[in-house]
């Protein structure tokens, strides 16, 4: 293939000029059929899990996309045996825990980090961003152990302390906080504002930015947490939705046959909100990656 | 007496960054010695009786051919999912930059999974990988020989392979795309009147100056395969069909939850985060180029 383009006359340059358009423009056809595939990919599970949802029993084995005689059955028989209301009730609490914590805490540590000179900084800092080298298979066991002694395990506390703060929002509203001027900081010093008074009115406000990309972060990650909850509780009642999911899923076995219907209503209940949410908060979640990088 | 100016502004630093400080030494640093400690223990947390025994944990997970299964499993695991969710993201963050019209709403189909629990995809795959899902009645319309995906032991690891990357095809598109944004303009420019072809364009300057996107997102990549949990623990229960699906986070869990072997468990999460440690570094060293403009 030739990659060199030598203009040597117009007629060439007008020959390369409109060999480069065709190929822009096939290479934008095929683009959009690349893309539109994955995006149909993406699509199809979840309008499989939809529909089974909707299918009565005698319908589930036909592997026919849209139900024939489509019922709600389903979602009446999962919400009647299951409290559904009581483990979204459940997941909410631990989640506006986490997220209400993290930032609060990750702003303060980030704040000091960023703004403050005293003996021991950057070790701290060090220290704090290895923590996320450890990975959480190795912490769960002491603190299941730990959970067990003081009495935590079934509770809210119990669900909440692993994720109250994170080590890599530190680092993100460390770096956020570093770019914010000192002698913004030093005229409010002047103006007699007290340090407290500081962090709450002029650090969070310019720092609002990375605080609900990490909000945003954190709430997902709490949302779907699955291991550390099907550790920590064990009676239904203080189950979060992952867990709830999962124990109405395997309790849906009739004649060692799951009944599918009722388990696609199960997820469809535990997962249709948060698919809402995405279309309507998509232009944040994106900024937040784009400003953070990575989820929870 | 009155502080110096210098002596406050430490104070309040250390007032500040207390609490959290305090806190990752509680839930992390201590946990992590005494994860540790439980590995030189013959721990069960069913009996009263907790004995040292030196590193027999270790000896006898060295010998248990189960542990060899789940670290075959977990690398072939992560490699295929990396690779897999990483080539055909970048295609897709590529193909993004061409498309004009319609972007947004494409973007927002492919980011669903994004807020899909792992928990639900592996409830909705496991009724597409069942008797009645329609994989299977495609495969089997295909003639493949085992159409049941999850029941054989050759294909079930790289079925869910299948299910994690068709959850973070989104997700990893956009962290290329942020990488591409950051690419200047004028770079292409400079090399379209050069008269380079897309492919030298993408070989020549898309490649080496998406190096460090490339290098931070393979790495979140391997490291988040390496740790899958719930997927596989939701399709498999206990990493069957004959330990095929096995991987080192489950094996973990079922020996410290099932068999409440605690010191067992506690030598595999600390040969797990080696494991995490040394592949790390590796892939930061192979992978780092030097961006010359």
């Amino acid at each position: 293939m030739t990659t060199q383009v030598q203009v040597h006359s117009d007629a060439a340059a007008r020959a390369a000029r409109r060999s480069r358009t065709l190929r822009t423009a096939v290479a934008g056809l095929g683009a959009y059929g690349w893309v539109i595939l994955i995006a149909i990919t993406t699509l199809l599970p979840y309008l499989w899990m939809l529909s089974n949802s909707l299918k009565p029993r005698a319908e589930i084995a036909y592997y026919a996309l849209l139900p024939v005689n489509p019922t709600l059955d389903n979602y009446i028989k999962i919400l009647t045996k299951y409290p559904f209301g009581q483990w979204y009730l459940n997941t909410f609490i631990v989640t506006i825990i986490s997220v209400v914590s993290t930032l609060f805490f990750c702003s303060l540590a980030g704040y000091a980090l960023a703004k403050f000179r005293f003996p021991g900084r950057d070790a701290f800092f060090i220290f704090i961003l290895a923590t996320v080298m450890v990975p959480v298979e190795m912490l769960i066991l002491p603190w299941y152990v730990g959970a067990f002694n003081f009495k935590l395990h079934n509770s809210y506390a119990g669900l909440v302390f692993p994720g109250l703060i994170s080590a890599f929002g530190v680092f993100i509203l460390r770096q956020a906080i570093l770019s914010i001027p000192d002698d913004l900081l030093d005229a409010a010093r002047i103006d007699g504002m007290s340090e407290p008074g500081i962090y709450l009115r002029i650090i969070l406000p310019l720092v609002a930015g990375p605080l609900s990309a990490l909000a945003i972060l954190t709430a997902l990650a709490s949302w779907s947490d699955f291991l550390w909850p099907l550790i920590v509780v064990n009676i239904p009642r203080m189950f979060t939705m992952q867990v709830g999911v999962t124990f109405a899923s395997q309790g849906e076995f009739q004649d060692t046959m799951l009944d599918w219907g009722t388990v696609m209503a199960a997820t469809a209940v535990a997962s249709i909100p948060m698919l809402l949410l995405v279309i309507f908060a998509q232009k944040y979640i994106v900024r937040g990656i784009a400003t953070t990088g990575i989820k929870g | 007496m009155k502080l110096k100016l210098a002596q406050k502004n430490a104070l309040w630093g250390y007032i500040f960054i207390a609490l959290p400080l305090l806190y990752f030494l509680i839930v992390f640093v201590i946990p992590m010695f005494q994860a540790f400690y439980f590995s030189v223990l013959k721990y069960n947390t069913l009996s009263t009786n907790t004995s040292f025994i030196g590193f027999e944990n270790y000896k006898s997970m060295l010998q248990d051919e189960a542990f060899w299964k789940a670290v075959s499993n977990t690398l072939r695991y992560a490699a295929v999912r990396s690779i897999g969710v990483l080539s055909i993201s970048l295609v897709t963050a590529l193909a993004l930059q061409h498309l004009t019209r319609g972007k947004n709403v494409l973007l927002t189909l492919i980011m669903l999974p994004f807020v899909t629990s792992g928990v639900a995809m592996a409830w909705i795959f496991s009724l597409l990988y069942s008797r009645i899902g329609p994989i299977t009645q495609i495969l089997s319309a295909l003639d493949v020989e085992h159409p049941m995906l999850m029941t054989n032991p050759q294909t079930a690891l790289y079925a869910i392979a299948a299910v994690t990357i068709w959850g973070s095809i989104g997700y990893y598109t956009l962290l290329f795309t942020v990488g591409l944004n950051t690419i200047p303009g004028e770079v292409y420019d400079a090399a379209k009147i050069d008269g380079a072809s897309s492919w030298q364009l993408f070989r020549h300057i898309t490649m080496p100056l998406l190096n460090p996107t490339i290098v931070l997102v393979s790495i979140v990549a391997v490291t988040a395969s390496l740790k899958n949990f719930d997927v596989v623990r939701s399709m498999t229960g206990n990493g069957g069909p004959i330990n095929s699906t096995l991987t080192l986070p489950l094996m973990i869990y079922l020996e410290a939850f099932f068999r409440m072997n605690m010191g067992r468990a506690s030598a595999i999460t600390f040969v797990f985060f080696l494991f995490i440690l040394v592949i790390t570094f590796i892939q930061l060293k192979t992978l780092t180029r030097e961006v010359r403009y």
